[in-house]
């Protein structure tokens, strides 16, 4: 249909936030569909029961918040408005062809339909291109309400379509954006500004209300580690004996804090004969899960997979857009009442993989177990039964949507019951020793699940009361308390949810942030002296930019603009105040800052270039080094004025990263390239026996 | 209050020591007692020779025990 002039009229258009979602929409409203293409911009008309319906996508946010100030060290910026983004990003030119393609489309229609996701962010983008783009009043704006792509759904959204239902999320989403813009944009630029003192033009810094706080846990718990003073204690062992059966029993105190009296104990039961005071036995349930909603999915992925939560949440968009499963941006562990479970089961069932799994369902009464969260536009991530091209899934995608459909079964099922099994025993009356073991009496939910859950079980000697055993030895362990761990991916995500900070859309964002600006390195997340410096500078001069305090406040605010229990003003109110506030005690000290964030970009820059002692020279260090002319890169010997000629050639494209590490054949440094997401560590040395195929 | 360097990090600060070594002299202090009733009469230098080789303890805390020791210091004013 490509260059053909066609006049349609009279016909409701459809806004969608992706390409394929829009394909699905008009697949589910009719059979018809054509196809259209205007400026390389493809949108969809179709017909239901006679009605018209042109479908196009939005591809994200079309329009963002921005300032005619272009000059980055420029603040405080108080004029705000919405831009086509194409004014703000120089790369996003496509977006100002899409809004005149919408606009076109505008002026021959007679009803506007918001059908982005339902969450506050889809309702933003669909709202902002309507009320920008096709000049829509927010009153005549009809929105689709939809939590999965499939055809039933998606009739039946827009057979139900209504005016301002949505209203709370527009409101919360674009004051969200105000308040994260005034924020973020006047103190990332005052920190910018500050380095202009020192005559240093490098460095990108940005802080943001939620990415602060963020930062601060981080660095707090890095102090912790780095002040940790650990403490000893003493653990016991014996190897006993019993009808030549041999076992391991545990002295009953864990803990034993003086060295002395470990040693006692030693001496005073090594060689003894221990009597069986008494077998226990403990039924414990093991309680079914909960369904997954955005956090939890991230958080298991990341447990058993290593998946980041932001690459979980991209395959989630994924397998949704495609209709296998439902929205996965939602806080509900419950699921909709609505929904055909034993039809989803059923259809799962087809495929080979859960054949049996669905037989045992589908034989047995089932019994749902929810969790206590909830969410007003969305149930939690379940399968929808939509099977056909899930062959063609690649690896991650298949790996995540399996764990969504061994979850979605688990739930169904009963708990599990595992029976704890204790020995204890008694040497010369006074001291006590232990054996442990565990079985499982019912699988129960672990049946469905099990490929993610441990179920080994620790059998035990058979024992009874008043049988005697030889305790042939007693080793004494010396152990030492292990210091706090440092937050990863998913530890990090789940202290954020605790705290309420940011949102289930945007916390793997901002996580990805602090990587980008090189305030934190590595998969155990360590600061970087400019990631210590940031918050020490910014404690020092206004405490409140990093609060978790006023952050979390602030997003309670807007959870309950989002339901409609409150109004924007007062939190926009707020936020002028604090931002002016939080301006005005950063520039009285600009010159202590710049210099304070001047060194610590500096050290950070020559951490990560030096990569240690070259194995070549033995004198040496190993830097990554710039040609300037050329502008390639690659790892140099500093002997090489005394004749080291080591080089060895890098990757040119994405971030390197010092690791820190060596590698496990030849000793030399580890780099890690990060390119996009995708992470991937190898060894500089060009020799290395790794290397050979 | 005159600023002073951190006598390990030259960090700048209030006392000879910056906040972060501070911590860790403070938590090496704290828990002293507790290593000397473990170990029965550990004296204090062991207790810092212990921390210093302990892989559990922290870098700053390390730091601080290797000052000590090289400057025979039992207690800081801080």
């Amino acid at each position: 249909m490509d260059g053909q002039k066609i006049i349609l009229k009279n016909y409701a258009l459809v806004i969608c936030e992706k390409a394929d979602a829009a394909k699905r929409i008009a697949e589910a409203l009719g059979n018809n569909i054509e196809v259209f293409e205007n400026r390389g911009i493809q949108f969809y008309f179709v017909t239901n029961n006679e009605k018209k319906f042109v479908v196009c996508s939005a591809l994200g946010h079309l329009y963002s918040l921005g300032n005619f100030r272009k000059d980055r060290k420029v603040y405080p910026v108080f004029d705000l408005m919405w831009l086509p983004l194409n004014n703000i990003d120089k790369n996003k030119t496509h977006v100002i062809e899409r809004i005149k393609v919408i606009e076109e489309m505008a002026k021959n229609a007679t009803e506007f339909i918001n059908a982005c996701d339902y969450d506050v962010e889809g309702s933003t983008i669909g709202f902002n291109i309507l009320k920008y783009a096709c000049k829509v009043n927010f009153q005549d704006i009809l929105r689709a309400k939809f939590s999965t792509l499939t055809k039933d759904e998606l009739r039946d959204a827009f057979n139900n379509l209504k005016n301002k239902i949505d209203e709370g999320l527009v409101k919360a989403g674009i004051t969200r954006h105000i308040v994260d813009y005034l924020w973020g944009i006047n103190l990332s630029r005052i920190l910018i500004s500050s380095l202009q003192y020192t005559q240093y033009g490098g460095g990108a810094l940005s802080i943001g209300r939620v990415q602060g706080p963020t930062l601060r846990f981080i660095v707090d718990r890095e102090i912790e580690i780095q002040s940790f003073v650990t403490r000893p204690y003493w653990t016991l062992k014996a190897l006993i004996e019993y009808d030549k059966v041999k076992a391991y029993a545990f002295y009953f105190k864990d803990r034993i804090t003086k060295e002395r009296e470990a040693l006692m104990i030693k001496k005073e039961n090594e060689g003894e004969i221990g009597i069986v005071n008494e077998v226990k036995k403990t039924k414990v349930e093991l309680k079914t899960p909960t369904p997954f909603n955005t956090g939890d999915l991230q958080k298991e992925a990341y447990r058993l997979f290593g998946f980041s939560p932001s690459l979980t949440l991209n395959i989630a968009e994924q397998l949704y857009l495609q209709a296998f499963i439902s929205y996965p941006r939602t806080n509900s562990q419950k699921l909709p009442k609505s929904i055909d479970y034993l039809k989803i089961i059923k259809e799962l069932g087809k495929l080979k993989e859960y054949q049996s799994e669905a037989k045992t369902l589908l034989s047995t009464k089932l019994r749902l177990h929810e969790g206590d969260k909830d969410d007003p536009a969305h149930p939690c991530i379940y399968p929808t039964g939509e099977i056909e091209g899930i062959e063609k899934l690649n690896e991650r995608q298949k790996k995540l949507f399996d764990l969504i459909v061994r979850r979605f079964f688990a739930i169904f099922a009963e708990n599990a019951i595992v029976e704890r099994l204790q020995i204890l025993i008694c040497v010369r009356e006074n001291h006590l020793w232990k054996i442990n073991g565990r079985r499982y009496i019912n699988l129960g939910w672990i049946k469905f699940y099990k490929e993610y859950f441990d179920t080994e079980e620790t059998e035990i000697p058979a024992l009874d009361k008043g049988d005697g055993v030889l305790f042939r030895t007693v080793t004494v362990e010396e152990k030492f308390e292990k210091r706090p761990p440092r937050y990863n991916k998913g530890s990090l995500l789940e202290k954020m949810e605790e705290e309420n900070l940011g949102t289930k859309s945007t916390r793997a964002e901002i996580i990805e942030t602090l990587y980008k600006r090189k305030y934190i390195v590595g998969e155990s997340m360590k600061p970087t002296k400019l990631g210590f410096q940031v918050i020490e500078t910014l404690s020092r001069y206004s405490e409140k930019i990093i609060s978790t305090y006023l952050t979390r406040e602030m997003e309670n605010f807007l959870e309950k603009i989002e339901l409609g229990k409150e109004e924007p003003e007062k939190i926009l109110e707020q936020t002028f105040y604090l931002t002016w506030q939080a301006i005005n005690e950063l520039s009285y000290n600009l010159e202590k800052i710049g210099l304070e964030l001047k060194n610590a970009i500096q050290e950070t820059a020559l951490e990560n270039k030096t990569l240690g002692v070259c194995q070549k020279c033995k004198d040496g260090s190993l830097i990554i080094i710039y040609n300037r002319k050329t502008g390639k890169r690659f790892v140099g010997c500093t002997n090489y004025r005394n004749g080291c000629n080591f080089i060895a050639p890098l990757p040119q494209k994405g971030t390197l990263q010092n690791t820190g590490k060596t590698c496990d054949k030849c000793g030399w440094p580890l780099l890690q390239l990060r390119n996009g997401k995708i992470f991937w560590k190898f060894c500089i040395n060009p020799e290395c026996p790794s290397k050979v195929k | 209050m005159e600023e002073k360097n951190c006598e390990i990090c030259k960090r700048q600060g209030k006392k000879s020591l910056c906040d972060y070594h501070a911590k860790a002299y403070y938590n090496i202090v704290k828990n002293y007692e507790y290593w000397r009733d473990a170990y029965d009469e550990l004296c204090w230098e062991e207790y810092l020779m212990k921390l210093i080789v302990n892989s559990e303890c922290g870098k700053w805390v390390k730091e601080v025990a290797k000052y000590l020791i090289s400057k025979k210091i039992k207690r800081l004013d801080i």
